[in-house]
C-alpha cells in the first residue's frame, strides 16, 4: 500500500488509528499486535507472497540474535553466528535484488547467454535488510540487548511507516519505544502536521515535477533544445528530493502519531555549500547506516592515505549499488567518492575561499548532474542527456516546447524550489506562535488539494471518441 | 505554549475530519454511474482469499475507494482549477485555447493504418470504376482555428497529412472535397467549431455541405433557418480535460424556411429497426452526450429516403462529424445509405448491389480518420 493513496489515507489509517486508541495505553502488548497485523496487511497489499519473506527475515534474525547473545554470554565470541547471520541476510537481499542484475554483467562480460527469470522485488528488502544488519551486528557489539520478544521484534522489522521507504531506523534508536511509548495530543498533532507536510510534498509537488520530468525524457529529438533539458534535470532534482523527504515526513510523522520518534531523515540538502555537506543532509539515515556498520569497520579514516581512499570507494561504490541494481548506480555511487575525495585531499580548502554562491552553484551542478545517472535507465542514456546539456548534438538553446514548459510549470518549478530551502517552514512557525487558524487551514488546505490530486488520478473519462 | 496548543488544534482537526469522511463515506449511498466520465463506477468487491492473494481484490477495493470517495466531481473540479491556476494549459491531450476555446491536439498520423486505408480505397475505385467516389476530410479546429491556440502550443501540422492524402485519393479517381479553404474564409463570422466538444457545428457542417455541392454538382435548393436548441452544451473535450471552460455552446438545427421545396425523409435505422421521419432526436438534448441529438448515437447502419427528383442513391461511409451533415444531403438523393465501417460487420458490395448504389461520400475527421483501421477491414472484407 501507499501512503499517497485515498485507500491508505481515509480507510486504513483512519481504522487502524482507531483500533490503536480504542485499546487502553496500559496494554501496550494489545496495541503492539494491533500495529503488527497493520504492517502486516500494509505490506502484503497487493502482493501478498513477499511478505512471508519479510516474516521469514524477523524470524531468523531474532534467533540468531539471541543465538549470538546466548554464546557470547556462555563466554564465546558469536563471530560465525554473526557471519553466518549476515551472510544469509546479504544473500537473500543479493538474490532477489542484484540476482538478473548479476546475471546481465556476466552475460556482458564473458559474452554468453545465460537465461535466467527475473523476479520482482520484494518492497522495501534493502530497507528492513539493513535494519536486520543493524540489529545483528549492535547484538554482536554489546550496543544493545538482544530483543527478548518476538512479537516485538517483528513489529519492528515491520513496522509499517518505515518499512518501504525507511528512514533506516536503526534497532537500538527504537529499543525503548517497543516497550514503551507516551503519547500526547501534542506529539499526535505534530505528527500530523508532519505527515500532511510530508504528503503534499508528495502528491503536489513531487508527482507533477515527475510528470514534467517524464514529459521532456518523452520528446523526439526534433523538439529537444538544452534549456529544455536543464529544465528536466531541475525537475527531478526537485521531484527525487520531494518524493523520498515526503516520504520521510510521511513516516516521521505517521511513527508520532504512534507513539514513535524516528530519525531525521533529510535535512535541506539542497542549501549545501559541498558535496561532503550534501552528503551530511541527504538520506541521513543511510549515510550514517554506511559509516557505521561499513565505514568505520574498514577502518575509517585512521588508516594509510591509499588504505583511506579504497574505504571511500568500497563504500561509495556499494551505496550506490544500494540504490538500485544497473550500473549507473554504481557510477552515481562512485561519481560521489570521488567527488568527496577531491574535495577532502585536493580542493577543499580553496573551496572555503570562493564567494559562497558560487559554492552553492559548485555543489547544485554536482548533486544535478549526479542525478542525471541516477534517472537515466541506463550509462548511454545518462551520457547523452549530460551532452546535451552542454551544447554537444546540434541542438538548439531553446525553442518553443522550452517555452511551453516554463509557461505551464514555472509556478511548480519556483514554489518547488523555495520549498526546498529552509525559510518557509521557519516562516510557517512564525505564523503558527502568532496566528494559529491561518496555520491550520495551510495544513488543511494541503490535505485537500492533496486528496484532489490523489482522486483525479482515477478521474478516467470513458468517451465515444470513436463515434 | 503556544506550539503545543497549535499541534493539538491540528490533532484535533484531523480526528475530527478522518472520522467525518470516513463516516460519510461508509453511509453516502455508492453510484453505479458517473455521467461526467461516462462510465461504470467500481462497486464494492466481493473478498475472496484467491483474489486476494492475486491482489485483484486489493486493485478493486482501491478503485473503490476512489470512485465512491465523497464528493468526488468537486475534488476533481478542484485539481482542474488548481492546474488552470498553475498555468497548465493542457490535460488528457486536449487544450486549453483563446476565446474559451478547448482543442484537441493533432495527433500523428498511423501511418500503417493510412496506408492501409488508401490501398483499399485504390483498390474500391478499382472495382466500382463507373461509381463517383468523393471524400470529404474535415480539419480539425486547432488546425483551422490554430490563431486560437495559446502562444506556446505548437500542434503537429494536420495540412501535411492532408495534402499528402488528397493528392494519393485523387490519383485513383476520388474527387476531393477539401473544405479548408472556405473554413478559413468563414471562421472568423462563423462559429466553426463547438468550444467544449470536437466535433463541427450545425454551422461549420453547412458550409461545409455548400462546398460540397459544388464539388458534388449539386444544386442547392432549399433556404434554412438555423435554430438554438440547447444553449449549455458542454461536450467530450470538456469532459475529456476536466477544464471548466465557463462558456457553454449553442446547439443549433437547420429547419427548411416554409414555402420551400422540402421533401420529408423516412430514416430506418437498420439496428434498431425503428422507422421516423425525424433527422433530429430532441430529447436526447438532456442527455449527457447531447451531440446525439444528430441521429442518436452510433448506427452501423442507416437508410433514408426521400421522394425526391433525382434518381441517384448515395453510399455515405462516414464518422460522427456527418451526422450533422447528411440532413443537407437527403434533399439531393433518393436514397442515402450510411454506413460507420467502425460497427458495420456487413458486405459492402452487397450492399452497393442491392441498394443500385450510384454514388459514394467518405466523411470523416482528420484527426479520427488518421487513428482509424476499421475503413480498410470494411472495404477489403
Amino acid at each position: 500500500m501507499l501512503f499517497s493513496s485515498i485507500i491508505f489515507l481515509y480507510y486504513f489509517l483512519p481504522v487502524v488509528l482507531a483500533a490503536y486508541f480504542i485499546v487502553p495505553k496500559k496494554h501496550m502488548k494489545a496495541r503492539n499486535i494491533i500495529l503488527l497485523i497493520a504492517s502486516l496487511i500494509f505490506y502484503s497489499w497487493g502482493e501478498p507472497v513477499y511478505v512471508f519473506l519479510m516474516i521469514y527475515s524477523a524470524f531468523f534474525n531474532y534467533f540468531m540474535a539471541l543465538e549470538i547473545y546466548k554464546e557470547k554470554r556462555k563466554g564465546g565470541s558469536g563471530k560465525r553466528n554473526m557471519l553466518f547471520t549476515l551472510i544469509v541476510n546479504l544473500f537473500i537481499l543479493c538474490f532477489f535484488k542484484y540476482f538478473g542484475f548479476l546475471m546481465d554483467t556476466i552475460n556482458g562480460i564473458l559474452g554468453t547467454n545465460l537465461h535466467y527469470t527475473a523476479l520482482a522485488l520484494p518492497i522495501g528488502i534493502s530497507f528492513y535488510t539493513f535494519q536486520a544488519l543493524s540489529y545483528i551486528l549492535d547484538v554482536y557489539h554489546d550496543r544493545t540487548k538482544p530483543q527478548m520478544s518476538l512479537l516485538k521484534f517483528t513489529m519492528y522489522l515491520s513496522l509499517f511507516p518505515q518499512l518501504i521507504a525507511g528512514p533506516i531506523v536503526k534497532y537500538r534508536d527504537v529499543a525503548d519505544q517497543l516497550e514503551d511509548r507516551t503519547i500526547t495530543l501534542e506529539k499526535f498533532g505534530d505528527g500530523v502536521v508532519r505527515f500532511i507536510f510530508g504528503l503534499g510534498k508528495k502528491v503536489l509537488l513531487a508527482n507533477n515535477l515527475g510528470a514534467l520530468h517524464a514529459a521532456i525524457l518523452a520528446l523526439p529529438d526534433s523538439q529537444v533544445s538544452i534549456v529544455t533539458y536543464w529544465i528536466g534535470m531541475i525537475a527531478y532534482t526537485l521531484q527525487i528530493y520531494f518524493d523520498f523527504s515526503g516520504y520521510s515526513d510521511m513516516a516521521i510523522g505517521l511513527g508520532k502519531m504512534f507513539g514513535f520518534e524516528f530519525m531525521e531523515n533529510f535535512n535541506y540538502p539542497y542549501i549545501s555549500k559541498t558535496i561532503t555537506e550534501f552528503w551530511r543532509r541527504w538520506h541521513i539515515s543511510l549515510s550514517t547506516w554506511f559509516r557505521e556498520y561499513l565505514y568505520i569497520p574498514l577502518g575509517g579514516n585512521r588508516v594509510t592515505v591509499p588504505r583511506h581512499l579504497l574505504n571511500l570507494m568500497i563504500v561509495w561504490s556499494l551505496t550506490g549499488l544500494w540504490h538500485g541494481a544497473s550500473w549507473n548506480f554504481v557510477v552515481w555511487g562512485l561519481y560521489y567518492g570521488v567527488l568527496l575525495i577531491l574535495e577532502k585531499y585536493v580542493y577543499g580548502a580553496y573551496l572555503e575561499k570562493v564567494p559562497e554562491w558560487a559554492q552553492h552553484v559548485y555543489a547544485m551542478l554536482i548533486v544535478m548532474i549526479g542525478w542525471v545517472f541516477f534517472s537515466s535507465t541506463n550509462l548511454t542514456v545518462a551520457l547523452h542527456y549530460i551532452g546535451v546539456l552542454f551544447g554537444a548534438g546540434a541542438f538548439p538553446l531553446a525553442n518553443m516546447q522550452t517555452l511551453y514548459l516554463l509557461r505551464t510549470n514555472f509556478i511548480l518549478l519556483a514554489l518547488s524550489a523555495v520549498i526546498s530551502t529552509p525559510e518557509p517552514l521557519a516562516q510557517f512557525k512564525l505564523l503558527c506562535k502568532n496566528m494559529k487558524i491561518p496555520g491550520i487551514i495551510i495544513i488543511f488546505v494541503i490535505l485537500i488539494l492533496s486528496t484532489a490530486y490523489l482522486i483525479y488520478s482515477s478521474y478516467n473519462p470513458f468517451l465515444y471518441f470513436r463515434f | 505554549m503556544n506550539k503545543k496548543a497549535f499541534a493539538s488544534i491540528a490533532g484535533i482537526c484531523f480526528i475530527l475530519i478522518m472520522a467525518t469522511v470516513f463516516i460519510l463515506n461508509l453511509v453516502l449511498p455508492d453510484k453505479t454511474f458517473s455521467a461526467e466520465e461516462n462510465r461504470i463506477l467500481q462497486g464494492l468487491p466481493h473478498f475472496s482469499l484467491s483474489q486476494y492473494f492475486e491482489g485483484r481484490y486489493e486493485t478493486k477495493l482501491e478503485n473503490y475507494a476512489n470512485d465512491q470517495f465523497m464528493l468526488r466531481n468537486g475534488f476533481i473540479k478542484l485539481k482542474s482549477s488548481t492546474d488552470i491556476t498553475e498555468g497548465k494549459l493542457e490535460a488528457n491531450g486536449v487544450y486549453r485555447c483563446r476565446d474559451n476555446y478547448l482543442m484537441e491536439e493533432i495527433k500523428k498520423p498511423n501511418s500503417q493504418y493510412v496506408n492501409n486505408s488508401l490501398s483499399s480505397l485504390r483498390q474500391f475505385k478499382r472495382d466500382y470504376p463507373t461509381l463517383k467516389m468523393y471524400f470529404l476530410l474535415a480539419p480539425n479546429a486547432a488546425n483551422i482555428l490554430s490563431d486560437k491556440l495559446p502562444a506556446t502550443v505548437r500542434v503537429n501540422n494536420q495540412n501535411t497529412y492532408m495534402d499528402s492524402f488528397f493528392s494519393n485519393i485523387n490519383d485513383y479517381g476520388y474527387k476531393v472535397i477539401d473544405v479548408r479553404k472556405t473554413f478559413t474564409a468563414h471562421k472568423n463570422n462563423t462559429q466553426l467549431y463547438y468550444r467544449t466538444d470536437h466535433h463541427w457545428t450545425t454551422d461549420g457542417a453547412f458550409v461545409a455541405y455548400k462546398k460540397a455541392c459544388k464539388v458534388m454538382n449539386i444544386k442547392e435548393t432549399i433556404k434554412y433557418d438555423s435554430y438554438a436548441v440547447k444553449n449549455d452544451f458542454r461536450g467530450t473535450l470538456f469532459s475529456k480535460s476536466g477544464f471548466s471552460n465557463g462558456m457553454d455552446d449553442a446547439i443549433k438545427i437547420y429547419l427548411p424556411r416554409s414555402g420551400s421545396s422540402y421533401k420529408n425523409s423516412v430514416i430506418y435505422y437498420s439496428d434498431t429497426k425503428k422507422k421516423t421521419t425525424r433527422f433530429y432526436q430532441l430529447n436526447n438534448l438532456d442527455k449527457k452526450d447531447a451531440y446525439t441529438v444528430f441521429g442518436g448515437s452510433n448506427h452501423p447502419m442507416y437508410t433514408i429516403e426521400t421522394p425526391t427528383k433525382s434518381s441517384q442513391n448515395l453510399l455515405v461511409v462516414k464518422d460522427s462529424y456527418a451526422n450533422s451533415f447528411i440532413p443537407f444531403l437527403a434533399q439531393h438523393y433518393r436514397k442515402i445509405v450510411v454506413v460507420d465501417p467502425r460497427y458495420f460487420y456487413d458486405d459492402i458490395n452487397n450492399i452497393i448491389k442491392s441498394n443500385n448504389i450510384s454514388q459514394v461520400l467518405f466523411l470523416y475527421n482528420s484527426n479520427t480518420f488518421f487513428q482509424d483501421d476499421s475503413l480498410e477491414m470494411m472495404l477489403s472484407n
